[in-house]
């Protein structure tokens, strides 16, 4: 809509106020200032109140001496940022969005003042990826707070912050964040135009943004990454990566992501290498452990017992005796319990989901395996299987594991050994498929020299930080080196 | 420095593309037919025709094709692919009956090529690139499950069986030949050379000295294991990883761990199989669309490891995947030498 406001004042008042007929938390005060009729439109609630009592309604009625529209904006308005705007479409997404716009007769421009003052949760700490070292706060719903979390820890020029919006009703804004030189430039411009060709009426979350704009909609596995962290997303801009902030999502976007960065904790760049590099190694062992264990299982216990130790194999068929149930039904109950347990903490309030926990992981366990519905090597089977997963850092890498799982137990249960081979083959071969914004998903295992070997330095293992001397792939070739001495 | 669609592999991804194929594949028919007539000099034999199969693939990386296409290529074209199919197909069949008598009892070959040529269409329908990558991750695994044989299971062998494996005086030009025939697809590096990101002439003949000495060890080690023995046995390094134990695991027969490097080389190998025939039959039918001649070329392989998979491990087949590699090496030298560009 490319409507531009009216020349007489009553019109746009007339025109704004049957737009938003019905809308009753949008406020209209008509007021006269130093003799001009004026009027104000804003949106309840999502404003800041003092501030337009003060700042535009006390000035205006009691204050302001008279003028052209350059006084108004000049004197009439004491807010930071103000903007003139002749389109109403500005005017009504400005209300829309928590500004005020301020119309004064005989001046055919509406003054848009930034007076957003949204219902906000603070500063949150960080729940879904928490850490015993570093930084506790976390992104929260509003952007522009998230973007200052951004910008307290890059206090560079190069920090750039290009906003737009997206979603045809819901106007979502989003701010797309990157050091300018380091940030490559093709990388960027993808993200761009991919953001800019996103159609749809809604964005309601970072969650929405990211299924638009990854590449590869038929994989299991994220491609980028979301984090609500900002010291995490300050680190990936400083690799040259890109991150886009979604208003009303506490979770930020950060392009390219390859599967080694799905396995990287903020902590891990916060205590000594040595240890670092160990809980890398573990979370890589567990994510593997988590995709094949339960398909590993059924491959030796139904195609291959002659593989297990006697004595260990003597235990298990004991432990089963009873069971009626085929050894893959008997695993797809636990796995499945399992799958019920952790999506009922989730959705239950924490004091009452740890409880669900205790009585799924110990009570039903127990009972199932007294009833002789499983055996217990499967209920601890499973339960390795399930703690591993929770060792990956990652939520949605988690969730990619859970689908794995299936996809090996389902063939290693019609084929054995060679099936579970299989299923190995087909989920690297997936991975060696994928790319995320031109980068190899399995970089730097796939790929590792086109970088010098070096991100090899950070990757199962973490190298001490002074030894990371250039930057990721991700960053451009220009700015490659980020340190050059160790500074003792 | 930055990846793109551009079907380009590097160097390296060149390198493990050659060792991921071939090692697994020529771990079961080299020691197949080559045992067949003993042990006595075999070693030496299969030495001497890896060292020739470097120097040629080093004569070949310094030939550039023409990127022209005419109809003399076309028709060589449809003879390698032809020949792949055949050559190949006896190899993949090769490779499932190993798999089904060690770790798929009695399962048909239908089962088990199918997922072969599932995967490999997958891993070929995205093009050279990620096969590179694949290859990447794949030649990882096999390196390393060769290191962890050959630690686990040198010190149980009697290196004195040797001696006869490197009589020098029973090796038999013959045997050196029919060791180098059976290496076929090798000519597929010329077809190979225009998707590499930079050229280096020793690249390929380094990563098939490898292939080389991978093979050479674990034919050493199953005469060191089973001495004279190994000649009567039909997969002599398979039957050898039965002997490795190690300490401690949690499973009893470990060498079902090991199949597994197998299994990948052999999709690799089958993956190969299917990419070269497109390649070739994207020369014949050029407008054609990649995708469905790459469905049609792993249907193909399919369909000829059902029919005549069974009877792939006769004298006759043998005998003509020998003469069809030495027609091919014939064809592609003399189109090489009179199309390309040295």
């Amino acid at each position: 809509m490319n409507l531009h406001l009216f020349e007489i004042f009553e019109d746009n008042l007339e025109y704004i106020k049957k737009v938003f007929s019905g809308c009753d938390d949008v406020v209209f005060k008509e007021f006269n200032a130093a003799n001009n009729q004026c009027f104000i439109v804003y949106t309840d609630n999502i404003v800041d109140g003092a501030a337009i009592e003060e700042m535009i309604l006390t000035n205006l009625m009691f204050r302001f001496q008279g003028g052209n529209g350059d006084a108004v904006e000049k004197k009439g308005i004491a807010i930071g940022e103000v903007k003139e705007s002749d389109k109403m479409q500005d005017v009504l997404d400005a209300v829309l969005l928590g500004d005020t716009a301020v119309f004064v007769s005989g001046y055919a421009k509406a003054f848009i003042a930034s007076t957003k003052g949204w219902p906000s949760r603070g500063v949150p700490k960080a729940d879904t990826e928490m850490t015993v070292y570093g930084p506790k706060d976390a992104f929260g719903e509003v952007g522009s707070i998230n973007t200052v979390l951004i910008r307290r820890r890059i206090r560079d020029t190069s920090l750039k912050v290009k906003r737009m919006k997206c979603g045809r009703r819901s106007k979502t804004d989003i701010a797309v964040v990157y050091i300018d030189g380091i940030a490559r430039k093709n990388v960027l411009d993808e993200v761009l135009e991919k953001l800019e060709s996103i159609d749809a009426d809604m964005i309601i979350d970072s969650g929405y943004l990211q299924q638009f704009i990854e590449g590869s909609s038929k994989s299991p596995f994220p491609q980028i990454q979301l984090t609500e962290r900002p010291d995490k997303v300050a680190a990936s801009l400083y690799e040259g990566r890109i991150a886009v902030v979604v208003d009303n999502s506490p979770f930020v976007l950060i392009i390219p992501a390859v599967l080694n960065v799905f396995f990287q904790a903020a902590e891990d760049y916060y205590q000594r290498w040595e240890i670092s590099s160990f809980l890398r190694l573990l979370r890589y062992s567990a994510g593997i452990i988590a995709a094949v264990l339960p398909g590993f299982y059924v491959a030796l216990t139904v195609f291959q017992p002659n593989m297990i130790p006697t004595s260990l194999a003597l235990k298990i068929a004991a432990g089963r005796g009873n069971v009626p149930f085929p050894t893959i039904i008997e695993v797809l109950i636990m796995e499945l319990s399992f799958e019920l347990l952790r999506e009922a903490g989730v959705r239950l309030p924490s004091p009452v989901s740890s409880a669900i926990g205790i009585v799924g992981g110990i009570i039903i366990g127990q009972a199932a395996v007294e009833a002789g519905i499983v055996g217990p090597s499967v209920v601890i089977m499973v339960a390795l299987s399930g703690i591993c997963s929770f060792v990956v850092p990652n939520t949605a890498m988690v969730s990619s594991i859970r689908v794995i799982k299936y996809f090996v137990l389902a063939l290693s249960s019609v084929m054995g050994i060679f099936g579970f081979w299989m299923a190995v083959v087909f989920v690297l071969a997936h991975l060696c498929r994928l790319k995320s914004f031109g980068f190899p998903y399995m970089y730097p295992f796939c790929s590792g020299s086109e970088n010098g070997s070096s991100d090899f330095k950070d990757s199962i293992i973490r190298l001490p930080i002074f030894m990371m001397k250039k930057r990721p792939i991700f960053a451009d070739a220009t700015e490659e080196i980020r340190m050059k001495g160790r500074g003792r | 420095m930055m990846f793109s669609d551009n079907g380009k592999i590097s160097v390296r991804q060149f390198q493990c593309l050659i060792i991921s194929d071939f090692t697994a594949m020529f771990m079961t028919i080299i020691p197949l037919v080559m045992f067949g007539k003993g042990t006595e000099g075999i070693i030496l034999e299969v030495s001497v025709a890896f060292a020739i199969g470097a120097l040629v693939l080093c004569g070949v990386s310094k030939i550039a094709p023409k990127k022209k296409n005419n109809n003399v290529l076309k028709a060589l074209c449809l003879f390698l692919f032809c020949k792949t199919l055949f050559v190949n197909g006896v190899y993949i069949s090769t490779a499932q009956k190993v798999i089904s008598q060690f770790v798929f009892d009695g399962a048909g070959s239908g089962s088990i090529v199918f997922l072969f040529v599932l995967s490999a269409f997958y891993i070929c329908l995205s093009g050279i690139e990620s096969r590179g990558r694949m290859a990447e991750i794949s030649a990882f695994f096999i390196l390393a499950a060769s290191a962890v044989i050959f630690a686990l299971v040198f010190s149980k062998g009697d290196i004195r069986e040797m001696k006869y494996a490197l009589d020098i005086g029973k090796a038999d030009m013959g045997e050196i030949a029919r060791a180098l025939l059976l290496m076929g697809g090798l000519e597929t590096l010329y077809f190979t050379l225009p998707d590499m990101n930079a050229k280096k002439s020793s690249a390929a003949s380094v990563s098939f000295g490898i292939v080389g000495v991978i093979i050479l060890v674990m034919m050493s080690l199953s005469i060191c294991i089973f001495g004279a023995e190994a000649g009567r046995k039909m997969w002599p390094v398979f039957q050898m990883m039965g002997n490795i134990d190690f300490p401690g695991l949690l499973l009893q027969r470990q060498d079902v761990l090991f199949i597994g490097m197998y299994i990948v080389g052999a999709v690799m190998f089958c993956a190969h199989t299917v990419h070269f025939m497109w390649v070739y039959a994207g020369k014949i039918f050029e407008s054609v669309d990649k995708k469905y001649i790459v469905a049609a070329s792993a249907v193909m392989v399919w369909i000829f490891c059902i029919f005549w998979g069974r009877d792939a491990l006769t004298e006759k087949f043998f005998t003509a995947v020998l003469v069809l590699n030495a027609m091919a090496a014939v064809f592609a030298v003399f189109y090489m030498l009179v199309w390309g560009e040295v």
